[in-house]
């Protein structure tokens, strides 16, 4: 990728996770951004910088690590990624390439046969468990966006829920999905295990 | 002392199934990321680790040597961890691999 395009990249799938219309995958990464406004940019040696340090796919990588590790895709600006964003990246890649380890043992630690339905009971206003615990830092964004892949419990969330918090995370959930490489079968045998 | 995994051939077989191993293990990370051609290319990866497997174990099958038979063993009860009949040999664990890789060839549709 020049420098160029991985600005495009960067737009994106900034447009990606913050927008409910834009879709990367069906776009293809289109967006729209001409030269002369990235020339004009004080920041262009950061994505020159990436341009060189890492393959195509790495670049998109550390973008999506970064969008969905930060608070607020929105605003999270390039300075943030320069100081924070190759930490945030590698921590990343150790949970990918552990995903299943990580959703076994969040899920583990939490859910029971006991307790399951009442984690994702929503009643009108109140966030259900399994938000609080994410919001908590109790459980990763990968866990909670395989526990909807399974499940699909956002439809239904966002039916119940309208606040600002849950809106934020339900983009999140359903923006995350399309980043996951999983067999969820076999996520849904090892959930079955846990709470049957 | 074992005839077979000390025998130069077989170690660099081994090498080589490591060294791809590693590489598919790594990429599989990047898949949702990769364009069509790379996704074309980490199949043709995935196909070839296939074949050179399916090589290797057949050249395991094929010797008398205590430690080969005991690895083949290891490795067939491995085949049943991941739900596979093991009665049933390497040859039916191969086959479904291959058609599940010829299935997201196809899906692929390059």
């Amino acid at each position: 990728m020049t420098d160029f395009e991985v600005y495009k990249s960067y737009l994106a799938l900034k447009n990606h996770f913050t927008k409910e219309n834009y879709d990367y995958h069906k776009y293809c990464g289109r967006s729209r951004a001409s030269k002369e406004s990235f020339y004009k940019r004080k920041d262009r040696y950061f994505f020159e910088r990436l341009s060189r340090q890492k393959k195509d796919e790495e670049i998109k990588a550390y973008f999506v690590a970064n969008f969905v590790d930060c608070s607020d895709p929105e605003r999270l600006w390039i300075g943030d990624i320069i100081r924070e964003g190759e930490d945030v990246y590698i921590e990343w890649l150790k949970k990918s390439q552990s995903l299943f380890y990580l959703f076994k043992t969040e899920t583990e630690i939490f859910m029971n046969k006991t307790n399951f339905n009442q984690l994702f009971e929503c009643k009108t206003g109140t966030h259900p468990e399994i938000i609080k615990k994410y919001l908590q830092k109790g459980i990763t964004i990968e866990t909670l966006t395989i526990l909807d892949m399974i499940l699909n419990f956002v439809k239904d969330f966002d039916k119940k829920l309208t606040d600002p918090i849950w809106d934020f995370v339900s983009l999140r959930i359903r923006k995350y999905e399309s980043f996951l490489n999983i067999d969820i079968e076999k996520y849904k045998s090892t959930l079955k295990e846990i709470v049957l | 002392m074992s005839i077979f995994f000390d025998s130069e051939l077989v170690r660099e077989n081994l090498k080589e199934l490591e060294e791809m191993q590693k590489k598919l293990f790594q990429g599989m990370v990047y898949i949702p990321f990769y364009d069509d051609e790379q996704k074309k290319q980490h199949l043709i990866l995935m196909k070839d680790f296939l074949s050179k497997q399916k090589l290797f174990i057949f050249r395991l099958s094929l010797s008398d040597d205590p430690e080969a038979i005991e690895t083949k063993e290891r490795l067939l009860n491995s085949v049943e961890i991941l739900g596979f009949d093991k009665t049933q040999g390497f040859d039916h664990f191969f086959e479904i691999l291959e058609n599940t890789i010829n299935g997201i060839e196809k899906s692929l549709d390059y």
